[in-house]
């Protein structure tokens, strides 16, 4: 036990260093671990988010970053901390991405890898003005009429595919896509419409 | 910002019918080609197409925050911290949504009901989680706690294998544990007890919720924790109000055991289609195991169900209070009707088998009544045989595997055989029943006895050798009073064993190998002889190596022990061996006789009558080679 104590002080008065090498620097590695784990747990949804909004489709996304999260995790100690995160956790997701396109393990019709760098290159660059549009729709959601988020639980909180959701509710599946066009139309207007407000009021 | 957020707002429609196709998943090939021309000429075109998605991808993120947050293979801590937004009831909800006993168009309302009511819950999730200071460090509840461990080893994944096994009620936060030895018992929050066997592999998701990556474990869910899930490789099952067992061997296999409980588990492949997911899962009766192979889980074979197959409950710590058992045992003195009081003991062997240990005691306790009716033991005896039974079902893969298991079986089966040798010859009629049961039930039993155990008598011999103290030893001798008693010559060549290994340490030994050598005496057969007269020769020479007058402990344990050889050799091989054997260890023990004097020339006594030879004493008249008799008197 004092051994380890030793060590531990040992590690900390060779400060920065220490941290570089994890089994002698326990306790300054656990705070970057520590560090680490946080940045990884408030960006988790701007990296999903960031996949998803190239690779709409579900099951892909959800793969992909399921990979991004292990590859993040396995690398933690290779994240250099004056850096920004997520752009560093978005060039992981990015290379999972191209990997992904490269197999052709898609099993819909994806956008072109060059196509993916140039929006993965526009996000980056708008990403503030995206977060505040991802806050704004919280207060758009609750506009909706019952039905409407009765269908996007439907259609996005269960593993039903929209063909069955059409089928269980009735309708066809073209009336579906129809409605949830308009909910997301009417979103992105109201998402708009509040950021306007905001900046202007 | 203004400018952009403007631009963003300027969504053509062309562009916004594109970008929903690719939200549908329905965009054909020359739309993406048109989608592509679009985006590759503008900036504008790409914010705006990429924040019309981005609603697309919060919503599913909402969506798999509430389904299926546990497929992640993040790890578990922050698992928990991540999907901290989304509700437990949420998903609660979906899953009860998804109750197959609700069939038909009543359910489809029921759904669309539910379902509102849990976007309802999720929208909250999701604004309280916005207005969450970003300061302020998510909190990280406890996902369990430990209660306790079994000769553990334990390992939490972010510290290695430097982790010190948890105390009774430490937290367990999420995250990935492992356990390379023993056995642990955790109760999550909501109540469900699982029971951990080394070695395994566990991710610890939030309460309610656990990822088994490999290894073996049972859990038990009481009705309020019911929704209770285990992930595996294969699949997962939820628990509504049972208790279960759930194995991931090395190929990723699952195998799963249900056990009584009101209403079944349910198991949720993963192979299936995502609507088969929640709408249909599989239901897993009570007393059923099934096995769901890798690769091909959707099509699991029956197995048989076996009662010991996982430890459901780990034993309590033996009762350290020796007033206990000897309360237990006076209140079934003073009884007037101690049937009763034996069917009260064989109820709580049934409902609490794990407890047997403590019960075992008991039955130890019951040998020593010798006032028990014929009728009573009609009513204990088959019920020990149950136990017996149990001893037997156990297969040897998994005795091997699970040695303390084996031992707490062993213990119950040693146990009821105490019973039957603490008869007394007295007890004439009970002894009959026990005979007839033991010869007609336990050939087989006894057969494999103490060839099962050879381990077990080794490990105990050990661990007495080790300073185990009492328990050890007194189980050591009682494994040999047995196989005497039950006339088990199985247990010889085992005896012999332990006899050759421990020999050089028999200075060391308090009574088992003067006991172990007796028992071979009894149930061995002449062809022994030669070996046992060696190793007594050796013991001796040993003996003769130290100065007599140097009285000690190691001179009173070899004394001890050769003179159970010299009743040995005498049993078997006759008196004239004996006389052999007398002329081996004479010297030493006669010298020795001044310290246990009644005893050897007791023994000497007899052996001379048989010989035909002299009473002890007059030394010329002791067969050649003889040492003189002790000249010296204390």
């Amino acid at each position: 036990m004092s051994r380890n104590n030793n060590k531990d002080e040992a590690a900390s008065r060779r400060g920065e260093q220490a941290a570089d090498v994890p089994v002698e620097g326990a306790s300054v590695n656990s705070k970057r671990h520590e560090e680490f784990g946080e940045l990884f747990v408030r960006n988790q949804n701007r990296i999903y988010r960031y996949i998803c909004s190239v690779i709409p489709n579900r099951a892909d996304a959800e793969e992909l970053f399921q990979q991004t999260n292990l590859t993040l995790w396995k690398t933690w100690d290779r994240f250099d901390h004056s850096r920004e995160f997520v752009p560093w956790a978005c060039g992981i997701a990015h290379n999972h991405i191209r990997n992904f396109l490269r197999k052709k393990q898609h099993k819909q019709v994806v956008l072109s890898q060059e196509i993916i760098e140039q929006l993965t290159h526009t996000r980056m660059e708008n990403d503030e003005l995206l977060e505040q549009r991802k806050q704004a729709l919280a207060g758009c959601l609750k506009k909706l009429s019952l039905r409407q988020r009765e269908l996007v639980v439907r259609c996005y909180a269960s593993d039903q595919t929209i063909k069955q959701a059409a089928k269980s509710s009735g309708q066809t599946p073209n009336a579906i896509y129809k409605r949830l066009r308009r909910i997301r139309a009417a979103l992105h207007d109201c998402i708009s419409r509040s950021l306007l407000a905001g900046v202007h009021g | 910002m203004n400018e952009a957020a403007s631009q963003v707002a300027k969504l053509p429609s062309e562009l916004r019918k594109l970008a929903d196709a690719a939200c549908n998943g329905t965009l054909t090939d020359a739309q993406r080609k048109r989608l592509e021309e679009l985006l590759g000429h503008s900036k504008a075109s790409q914010l705006a197409y990429l924040s019309y998605l981005d609603i697309h991808a919060q919503l599913q993120w909402e969506g798999r925050c509430g389904a299926q947050p546990e497929r992640d293979a993040i790890p578990g801590d922050l698992e928990q911290r991540a999907t901290s937004s989304c509700e437990m009831e949420h998903r609660a909800t979906l899953l009860a949504a998804a109750d197959p006993r609700d069939t038909g168009g009543r359910r489809r309302w029921w759904v669309a009901a539910v379902t509102a009511a849990a976007l309802l819950v999720a929208v909250l999730g999701f604004v309280l989680y916005q207005f969450r200071p970003e300061t302020r460090p998510p909190r990280v509840v406890p996902v369990a706690t430990w209660v306790r461990g079994l000769d553990t080893q334990w390992e939490d994944a972010r510290l290695g294998a430097a982790t010190a096994v948890p105390a009774a009620g430490d937290p367990l936060r999420a995250g990935d544990y492992r356990l390379t030895r023993g056995w642990a018992e955790i109760r999550f929050a909501s109540g469900a007890v699982v029971t951990l066997e080394a070695p395994v592999r566990i991710q610890l998701l939030y309460d309610g919720l656990a990822r088994l990556n490999s290894g073996r474990l049972v859990a038990e869910v009481p009705p309020q924790a019911a929704g209770f899930m285990i992930q595996t490789p294969v699949g997962d099952v939820v628990d509504r109000g049972t208790g279960f067992g759930v194995e991931v061997n090395e190929s990723g296999d699952a195998f799963l055991q249900v056990y009584d409980g009101q209403v079944a588990a349910e198991w949720i492949d993963r192979d299936a289609d995502d609507t088969d997911r929640f709408t249909a899962p599989r239901r897993i009766w009570p007393l059923t195991a099934l096995h769901f192979p890798a690769g091909d889980s959707s099509n699991p074979q029956q197995t048989p169900f076996e009662p010991l197959r996982f430890v459901r409950k780990l034993p309590e710590p033996p009762a350290t209070d020796p007033t206990t058992v000897t309360s237990a045992r006076g209140a079934l003195d003073d009884h007037p009707d101690a049937t009763a009081h034996v069917r009260a003991f064989l109820a709580a062997v049934e409902t609490a088998p794990a407890e047997v240990m403590h019960v075992g005691r008991v039955y130890e306790d019951f040998s020593e009544i010798n006032d028990f009716t014929t009728a009573e033991l009609r009513v204990l005896i088959p019920a020990l045989l149950d136990l017996l039974d149990d001893e037997r079902s156990l297969t040897p893969g998994a005795a091997a595997s699970r040695p303390w298991l084996h031992r707490r079986v062993a213990d119950r089966a040693e146990s009821v055989l105490e019973f039957a040798a603490g008869f007394r010859p007295e007890g004439q009629p009970r002894r009959q029943v026990w005979r007839d049961w033991w010869s007609s039930a336990q050939s087989e039993t006894r057969a494999a006895w103490f060839a099962d155990r050879a381990d077990l008598v080794r490990e105990r011999f050990l661990a007495w050798r080790m300073g185990a103290g009492y328990p050890e030893n007194l189980h050591a001798l009682n494994l040999v009073e047995i196989a005497v008693r039950s006339r088990d010559h199985q247990a010889v060549p085992i005896l012999m064993e332990l006899l050759r290994a421990e020999m050089p340490a028999a200075h060391k030994t308090e009574i088992p190998l003067a006991a172990f050598v007796d028992a071979v005496g009894r149930l061995g057969g002449p062809k022994l002889v030669p070996e046992l007269a060696d190793l007594a020769r050796r013991l001796n020479d040993e003996q003769n190596a130290v100065e007599p007058e140097e009285y000690s402990d190691d001179h009173a344990r070899r004394s001890s022990t050769l003179r159970s050889f010299a009743t040995a050799l005498d049993r078997l091989a006759g008196t004239e061996l004996a006389v052999e054997a007398v002329r081996v260890i004479g010297p030493a023990e006669l010298k020795m006789c001044a310290l246990d004097e009644d005893a050897f020339v007791e023994w000497l006594k007899a052996a001379k009558l048989r010989a035909g030879a002299p009473e002890p004493g007059s030394p010329s008249d002791l067969p050649k080679g003889s040492a003189a008799p002790p000249t010296t008197s204390p």
